[in-house]
């Protein structure tokens, strides 16, 4: 069986605030703001992934961090992005 | 009966369909705003509706939130709202601020805040002070003008009852001595035109302060970091008629030209006399 890949829902604009992002949802209206750790999660989504890749992305880039709290962390930021409908799995 | 009245908006009538009783409590709120001339003609309609005891609002100009307003001043203040919002989804170039604002020094300072932020209260403390308020809850904003500039809507200035345990003696007296019609909770206070600005007069942003009550005990002006600065004017700002890319960035492009901090205060008195302290009068 293959992993479900996330991917970002194509007709959305960003812009660069500092290190945030904000998104804008052509369909909603919405802007919605991403604090630097969604906006790295949104830039690594340039390219579909899937969850395992992420995770590994993630634990990479926070070698000190507790494995479980990046876990958690990174689902967190998952289920948000896909409520507010900016990306999606399959 | 309704009654039918058109206001002047962009460049013709913008024409209020409501109770009579409600355009005329509308006019009191708003009684600087001008009536459309008779041969202008009509670019947008609001209508009021009736709904089990309380009044909705709609416009053809823009979709409104669903709000119900209670009779009485309440659904008057909505009707206001409502025409202001007409207003500025008439004009491409312009946006509302949900902010009060005053003329301190060279221009204005914007108070920007969500409902309970202390808008109205420090808007006011500054004109006990000396300051001419601009408004005290919507500024209508040329935000691509160089510099930008804010536009009073000349709508008078409310205060809330009972005032506040620390209102100073000077501010009651002064709350006494312009003191207006009042139902409920709500007072009007009549200020002449040294004290607050009339309809359509404009005058460049200086700077925009973000209401941040409660967060120190002696007021003092915070550095925020941009992409906080941004969220926090997306949410207070109105453009319905702008799509929302453009929205984003003409929000980015303010904060580009017009310095923004926090303000940190407690008390809305000390407030206003620091501002005044820092800026001028």
């Amino acid at each position: 069986m293959t992993a479900r890949c996330f991917r970002r829902r194509p007709d959305i604009g960003e812009t660069e605030v500092d290190a945030d992002l904000f998104l804008v949802d052509p369909r909603s209206e919405e802007i919605y703001h991403l604090d630097a750790h969604a906006a790295g999660l949104w830039r690594l989504l340039a390219e579909p992934r899937d969850r395992a890749e992420i995770e590994q992305v993630f634990a990479a880039a926070f070698p000190e961090a507790d494995a479980d709290r990046v876990r958690r962390d990174l689902d967190q930021a998952l289920r948000r992005l896909q409520a507010q409908d900016l990306i999606v799995a399959g | 009966m309704p009654e039918t009245v058109g206001f002047a908006a962009a460049d013709g009538a913008v024409t209020v369909e409501a109770p009579a009783d409600m355009i005329a409590s509308l006019r009191r709120l708003a009684p600087a705003w001008p009536l459309a001339a008779p041969d202008a003609a009509e670019i947008a309609t609001i209508t009021a509706r009736s709904e089990n005891g309380a009044w909705r609002f709609a416009s053809s100009a823009y979709a409104p939130p669903p709000y119900r307003f209670d009779p009485g001043w309440p659904a008057a203040n909505g009707l206001v709202g409502t025409l202001i919002g007409t207003a500025v989804a008439l004009e491409p170039a312009r946006i509302a601020l949900h902010a009060a604002s005053a003329r301190l020094g060279d221009g204005l300072t914007v108070l920007l805040g969500d409902n309970g932020a202390g808008k109205s209260t420090l808007g006011l403390a500054l004109a006990a002070e000396g300051a001419r308020l601009w408004g005290d809850d919507r500024l209508i904003v040329a935000d691509q003008e160089a510099p930008p500039t804010g536009r009073a809507l000349g709508l008078v200035a409310k205060l809330r009852r009972p005032l506040p345990r620390s209102a100073p003696a000077a501010f009651r007296a002064f709350a006494q001595d312009h003191a207006g019609p009042a139902e409920g909770e709500m007072q009007v206070l009549e200020l002449d035109a040294s004290r607050v600005a009339g309809f359509g007069a404009t005058a460049a942003l200086r700077r925009l302060l973000f209401l941040d009550r409660g967060a120190a005990d002696r007021p003092r002006l915070e550095p925020i970091g941009r992409p906080d600065l941004l969220a926090a004017l997306i949410g207070l700002s109105f453009a319905p008629h702008l799509p929302v890319q453009v929205r984003l960035r003409r929000m980015n492009g303010l904060l580009d030209t017009v310095p923004a901090q926090r303000l940190a205060y407690s008390d809305s008195f000390a407030a206003a006399r620091f501002l005044i302290a820092e800026f001028g009068r």
